[in-house]
């Protein structure tokens, strides 16, 4: 089959077969994130070079054992081998295997085998077989299987020259012809494969035979062409599992003997260290207490290293906004622009040093192999709370974003689990919640407060951190009761060896997180902050202009000059007041007046949903430090603020807790909920989400605002 | 007489025992695909710090398995 463009090469391969820093290595930065069809699946593609200086696209496929996929991400693998009407169906496919661990994955090499493509088996890690005396004669595969075959090291860029060489011969063969070993149909098999033919005929017998195995999920068959092949299935006798199984152990009866004599050991090699790591790392009592110090450096690492690098970027959107208003001439396109589009950019980019370093420190963890020995570590605790072993991958990056967060949790392969997952991600406290803890703590204990050897304000940080986790499992355990589910609960999970990280994976894995936050979080962001600007902007008809007035007629009672900032903040203190946003704020009061907010507060709690951390700058042009960027002095002025009911501070510490709790449980991003719908693919999961976080913040600022004041 | 049946959780921690069959055909499935086949050597490594999983190896690789599952796998 010819295509227009360049050729298609689908990369395929188990987990942890070496198969994405292959893709890496082949493709470096040219790759892209995209999407398969209908599913949210990452599709990852990258363009290279052969020796010929043709280009070709490579397809990074989800890591998959077999032809009987379980999550959704392994469906996808089948989904599009299974029909060469897919715009991803490939001219030919790359197999990547562990010249390790042959046996395990030669499985899949002899199902690939048998579809009408061309195949080329690759055996990675070279470099790591040598050490360990292990030695593949590459010409018994290429006989046995009847394709070419070769072996590489990504490592150290063994032969990779060569792949490039053979898979430009590999897309210019046509199909290899029938394999004369392969799998032979039971009487059964063979009925339902001759009749699913008459219907695709494009298909191989096998991949016809695949079409029985999983038309109940596949999304490219319709219901008349499912509805045909349960009526095959149903006539023949067809039992799925029987003859899953009876094809799996006939595929591994005939191949075992010459994978054994194709890998030999030829000297003994080096001592695998991961026995010896693995005794104290994966410890029943060491390995949770190792992992919790592990954790505790990640985080403080985050706070060491991402506060330069963010004062830096704050500095330069604040430059830029002043640089622009300086030389456009002003007016509300130069507003738009300054206090709309810059601000909301700077309000992305700001959060990019943390994010960075978390998914930078994630990502070596995963590397070296250490994450799935903490997802096997801890699946009995997190499903006793309804969710799995790998659910931690998603909480732990929840401390950064929720939004690659919840998208790590397509590896969950069971659905309630990966529900409960997604909806309680978003409890753990994001490094958008940071700007806004640091102000508000100062209010509920005082910065030189110590307790021993330590600051009180840093214990109640850890403590908001915290409630957060505490509130994320309580909440999964309420899902766990209410959500009903019969299909069963599976975790296997490989425990790789340990190796050293190859810092290219990290980079380009680094490098994919945080473009999914720029580009996921970024456009809600820039659309909400510009929103934002227009409500704070623009009010009814002469409202804006009456309260300005009232400004100018206090300015004077102050006694304030012509020039000074104080009048200038005092002025666009009371514009915001008769804004379209200071009468929504006005109007929310009555429902947060029992949480201890004035208005003002309420202005603030709606700019959130934009960007948490948006709170700070409305805070600022509310209590008319606008002029001021500096935090000291925003606190400062809230400090001053009088109720005037009352007559007392409004921040006492029984407001600041108030909204410390609001800020910890309330899902105030958009973005977060446009993830979560795209997810799930229906609006009730992000509404649900949105309305049970909604009612833990209201209800528990509300406690605490009536128990302290 | 019948032998009493004995499954890989029987196994004390760094014993090795052969697989004979499994005792439930869609979880024999997904072990089939990891390499989990009848006569495979399977050592029991180690027990997950809360209990509820198991680490096998097999050969050269280690597997993590929950113990409903891996109590499926019968052993000689």
């Amino acid at each position: 089959m010819t295509k227009a463009g360049s050729k298609k090469i689908a990369l395929i391969g188990n987990p942890n077969s070496g198969k994405s820093s292959l893709f890496n290595a082949l493709t470096g930065l040219r790759q892209k994130v995209g999407n398969y069809p209908g599913v949210t699946v990452d599709k990852k593609s990258g363009k290279f070079d052969l020796p010929n200086g043709k280009k070709v696209e490579i397809i990074d496929f989800p890591g998959i054992y077999s032809f009987y996929p379980n999550s959704s991400d392994e469906k996808i693998v089948v989904e599009t081998l299974s029909n060469p009407q897919n715009t991803n169906y490939p001219d030919a496919i790359v197999y990547i295997i562990d010249s390790l661990d042959v046996e395990k994955h030669f499985l899949l090499a002899t199902q690939l085998r048998e579809l009408n493509l061309p195949l080329l088996v690759v055996f990675s890690m070279s470099d790591l077989a040598f050490e360990k005396g292990i030695k593949i004669h590459i010409a018994e595969i290429e006989t046995y299987l009847e394709c070419p075959s070769m072996s590489i090291s990504t490592r150290t860029g063994e032969n990779l020259e060569l792949l490039k060489l053979q898979i430009s011969e590999l897309i210019d063969k046509q199909y290899l012809g029938k394999w004369s070993h392969s799998y032979a149909l039971s009487e059964v098999e063979q009925k339902v494969s001759d009749a699913i033919l008459e219907e695709h005929n494009d298909h191989s017998s096998y991949s016809a035979l695949q079409l029985a195995h999983h038309a109940h999920w596949l999304g490219h068959l319709n219901k008349t062409q499912k509805e045909i092949i349960f009526k095959i299935k149903e006539e023949a006798g067809f039992d799925r599992i029987k003859y899953q199984i009876r094809e799996t152990m006939d595929r591994y009866n005939r191949f075992s003997s010459v994978v054994k004599k194709a890998t030999k050991k030829i000297s003994e090699g080096r001592p695998s260290y991961t026995e010896r790591i693995d005794n104290i790392t994966s410890h029943r009592v060491l390995g949770p207490i190792i992992f919790a110090v592990v954790m505790l450096l990640v985080f403080q690492a985050i706070y060491a290293w991402a506060e330069w690098p963010m004062t830096l970027i704050e500095e330069t959107f604040l430059g830029m906004s002043r640089a622009v208003s300086s030389v456009l001439p002003s007016g509300w396109f130069t507003d738009l622009l300054t206090e709309g589009v810059i601000a909301g950019l700077g309000g992305i980019m700001v959060f990019i040093p943390q994010i960075a370093i978390l998914f930078f420190l994630i990502s070596i963890l995963e590397e070296i192999g250490y994450m799935s020995r903490v997802v096997f570590m801890f699946d009995g605790l997190m499903q006793y709370f309804g969710l799995n072993g790998r659910s931690i991958v998603a909480l732990i990056s929840g401390g950064a974003c929720a939004i690659p967060a919840i998208m790590s949790a397509r590896t969950i392969s069971n659905w309630k689990e990966r529900m409960i997952t997604i909806m309680v991600t978003p409890l753990i406290s994001c490094s958008a919640r940071i700007p806004v803890y640091t102000i508000l703590i100062g209010f509920v204990v005082s910065d030189s407060l110590r307790w021993g050897p330590f600051n009180v304000q840093g214990l109640a940080f850890m403590g908001l951190y915290l409630i957060g986790i505490f509130a994320a499992l309580f909440s999964a355990l309420v899902f766990k009761w209410i959500l009903k589910s019969d299909e069963l609960s599976v975790l296997m999970i490989e425990l790789p060896k340990y190796k050293k990280p190859l810092w290219q994976n990290v980079f380009l894995d680094v490098k994919e997180k945080v473009s999914t936050f720029i580009i996921e979080a970024g456009k809600v962001i820039l659309v909400m902050s510009v929103v934002l600007w227009f409500l704070v902007s623009y009010g009814p008809t002469g409202s804006m202009e009456r309260k300005t007035q009232e400004g100018i007629e206090l300015a004077t009672k102050f006694g304030y000059s012509e020039n000074s900032s104080e009048r200038a903040d005092l002025l666009a203190s009371k514009k915001m007041e008769g804004s379209y946003a200071g009468i929504i704020g006005k109007s929310m009061e009555p429902a947060i007046k029992p949480l201890g907010y004035d208005w003002k507060i309420g202005i603030a709690l709606l700019t959130s949903f934009a960007a948490r951390e948006v709170f700070v700058g409305t805070m600022a042009t509310i209590y008319s430090v606008g002029s001021s960027n500096e935090e000291r002095v925003i606190k400062e002025r809230m400090a001053a603020e009088i109720n005037p009911d009352t007559g007392k501070p409004v921040y006492t510490l029984a407001t600041a807790l108030s909204l410390l709790l609001f800020y910890v449980f309330a899902l105030q991003c958009m973005s977060t909920l446009a993830v979560t719908k795209r997810e799930t693919k229906s609006w009730k999961w992000p509404a649900l989400q949105f309305t049970f976080m909604g009612v833990m913040a209201y209800l528990s600022a509300f406690v605490a605002y009536q128990m302290f004041s | 007489m019948e032998k009493k049946i004995r499954t890989i959780l029987d196994l004390k921690l760094g014993e090795e025992g052969t697989v004979y069959k499994f005792s439930e055909a869609s979880l024999a499935c997904n072990l089939l695909i990891l390499g989990v086949l009848p006569e495979t050597k399977i050592k029991l490594v180690r027990k997950s710090p809360f209990g509820n999983a198991v680490c096998l190896q097999l050969g050269e690789y280690l597997l993590a398995v929950r113990k409903d599952q891996a109590s499926k796998i019968i052993i000689h």
